[in-house]
């Protein structure tokens, strides 16, 4: 025993022995029960789920829902962290502070609490409708509220300093004097964005687009408390599957696909950016 | 030629106030339904309007007055804590032993880690939930307390793995080479230092844990904690008692990261 001990000595010993109590944590209530929840689902009694999905035309379709309003929030997020994260780069000193305390705050603000006051803000009588309603645009309040227009505006305010982030991280590294040599070789604003900016912060717009995708998929509160029954979304699915229902084998195999989904489209991004960094090292 | 270029760089500055007021638009949408909820949790008429007829603070009476608002407060913060504890201790050890002895496998299993924050809450939710409903744990507050420290562990360990990467880890050696043992070395030289890091670790933590509402939903069974007290509440009524709640947690939220900006700046001014 004293031996063994005296063998695992060094630096890598120690190691191992340090990440072992987060190892196990993970093993233990982790990588276990999702790996036992995907052996159930192929269960015999459960296999047929799979076939049950897949040929029924309403549960596809509200994977591709969910899929769309991912991808709808993950180009409005790019549109807008984008310019916003260069603009972060520009600030200095107090403003600097101020622009990350903005952007930090609603962050680290429970989801609930911005969701509700969304519904607020968007309910038939909420400011939203009262100003349109004083400026003359419209004479009846508009249903603003239960709705996909409802959803993805939380769901884009919600997520959107998960983009601004990756992309300032990776913009506020680039030399500002490149900008300058682009300008004085000539180039318009369009080529210098699309051949030098873009080119060197696309690490960070990969990260903050597979980021807003993979969370986006995952979304339960703002479908289920602004959509109004009226955007059916994989994650509500499966609560309902469990809650309602107690379907809990039907759950698990929406789980499954739900996961798979969404590790596919990780591993997607993930190989190109991969691909798009060799090439630019090439060309 | 001359006009030319007073057009292009008439052009810019154009461009430039249009960046301006986009930026301050957006900070503006980022920021706007955290103040409207004020003036409504202030409200005094018994239904939701804007802006409010007349002022009150009955909310906040209500919720210091319910014990279902009040327990469902304690809970969280309990189950909070708790994770809070369990995922920086952990997540410490592990990013120390990423950033030593494990340099080459450190980014793989960094990224082990990091997995919790990729899959799915409500998949997660409903694993866990067929985990602990064979070992009796639905219903226990420390069950949730454990699912959350595994939702925590991925922003404990980005937070302090960058932190403990970019620390001069000369000094903790010049320690050990002075006659300290590795662990007073970290304790006395490597902890202090790292300490505004620590403490945003943990911070995030708790915040992740306080907020989680899904994983919660699943594992709580009959009680309940105060996200799911409050979804409950907005899914069946809306009265401004959310509000008043939502105020609340804003303003702790406002005021740990004042704090937490505060002691960054302390330390990087003795730093430089």
């Amino acid at each position: 025993m004293t031996g063994a001990l005296v063998h695992l000595r060094g630096p890598r010993a120690t190691g191992m022995l340090l990440t072992a109590p987060a190892a196990m944590l993970l093993l233990v209530l982790f990588f276990y029960p999702l790996a036992t929840l995907f052996l159930t689902t192929l269960h015999p009694d459960n296999i047929e789920n799979y076939a049950r999905v897949v040929s029924s035309g309403t549960y596809m379709q509200v994977y591709l829902n969910t899929l769309r309003l991912a991808v709808i929030v993950t180009v409005i997020d790019l549109v807008i962290a984008y310019p916003l994260a260069f603009y972060m780069c520009r600030l200095t000193g107090g403003s600097r502070m101020v622009a990350f305390f903005l952007l930090l705050i609603p962050l680290w603000t429970s989801q609930l609490v911005r969701t509700y006051a969304w519904m607020v803000l968007l309910g038939r009588n909420g400011p939203i409708n009262s100003a349109l309603m004083a400026l003359g645009l419209t004479d009846t309040p508009l249903r603003l509220s239960n709705s996909e227009f409802a959803v993805v505006i939380g769901m884009v305010h919600i997520l959107l300093p998960y983009m601004v982030l990756p992309i300032y991280s990776s913009a506020s590294k680039i030399d500002r004097s490149l900008l300058e040599a682009s300008r004085g070789l000539g180039a318009g604003a369009f080529s210098t964005l699309t051949r030098v900016l873009i080119p060197l912060t696309i690490h960070g717009v990969l990260a903050g687009v597979s980021l807003v995708l993979v969370l986006s998929l995952g979304v339960f509160i703002m479908p289920a408390l602004l959509g109004g029954g009226r955007v059916p979304v994989i994650p509500l699915l499966i609560e309902q599957q469990a809650g309602s229902f107690l379907n809990w084998a039907m759950a698990g195999t929406f789980c499954v696909i739900l996961l798979a989904m969404v590790l596919v489209i990780f591993w997607l991004i993930k190989l190109s950016t991969r691909l798009l960094v060799r090439g630019r090292v090439h060309a | 030629m001359l006009e030319r270029r007073s057009r292009t760089r008439f052009l810019r500055r154009i461009g430039n106030v249009a960046h301006h007021i986009f930026s301050w638009v957006t900070f503006l949408f980022l920021l706007t339904p955290l103040l409207i909820v004020i003036p409504i949790s202030f409200s005094g008429g018994s239904y939701l309007s804007f802006p409010p007829e007349s002022y009150s603070t009955r909310w906040y009476e209500t919720y210091f007055a319910q014990d279902s608002w009040i327990d469902a407060t304690i809970l969280s913060l309990q189950v909070g804590v708790v994770a809070t504890v369990i995922s920086v201790a952990v997540g410490f050890l592990f990013a120390l032993g990423i950033t030593r002895g494990l340099r080459k496998w450190g980014p793989a299993l960094e990224k082990v880690a990091l997995a919790p924050m990729i899959v799915p809450s409500i998949v997660y939710s409903v694993s866990m939930y067929s985990l602990f409903s064979r070992l009796g744990l639905v219903g226990n507050w420390f069950g949730i307390a454990l699912a959350h420290a595994i939702l925590c562990l991925p922003f404990v360990v980005i937070v302090l793995t960058a932190s403990l990467r970019e620390y001069d880890i000369d000094q903790e050696t010049a320690a050990m080479g002075l006659g300290a043992s590795r662990l007073t070395a970290i304790r006395r030289i490597t902890i202090p230092q790292i300490r505004p890091s620590l403490l945003s670790a943990a911070f995030l933590a708790f915040i992740t844990s306080f907020d989680e509402l899904v994983v919660a939903m699943f594992l709580s069974g009959t009680f309940g904690t105060l996200p799911k007290k409050m979804f409950d509440n907005i899914r069946l009524q809306i009265d401004p008692t959310i509000a008043a709640v939502s105020v609340m947690e804003i303003l702790m939220v406002i005021l740990v990261m004042a704090v937490l900006m505060r002691l960054n700046r302390a330390n990087v001014g003795r730093l430089s």
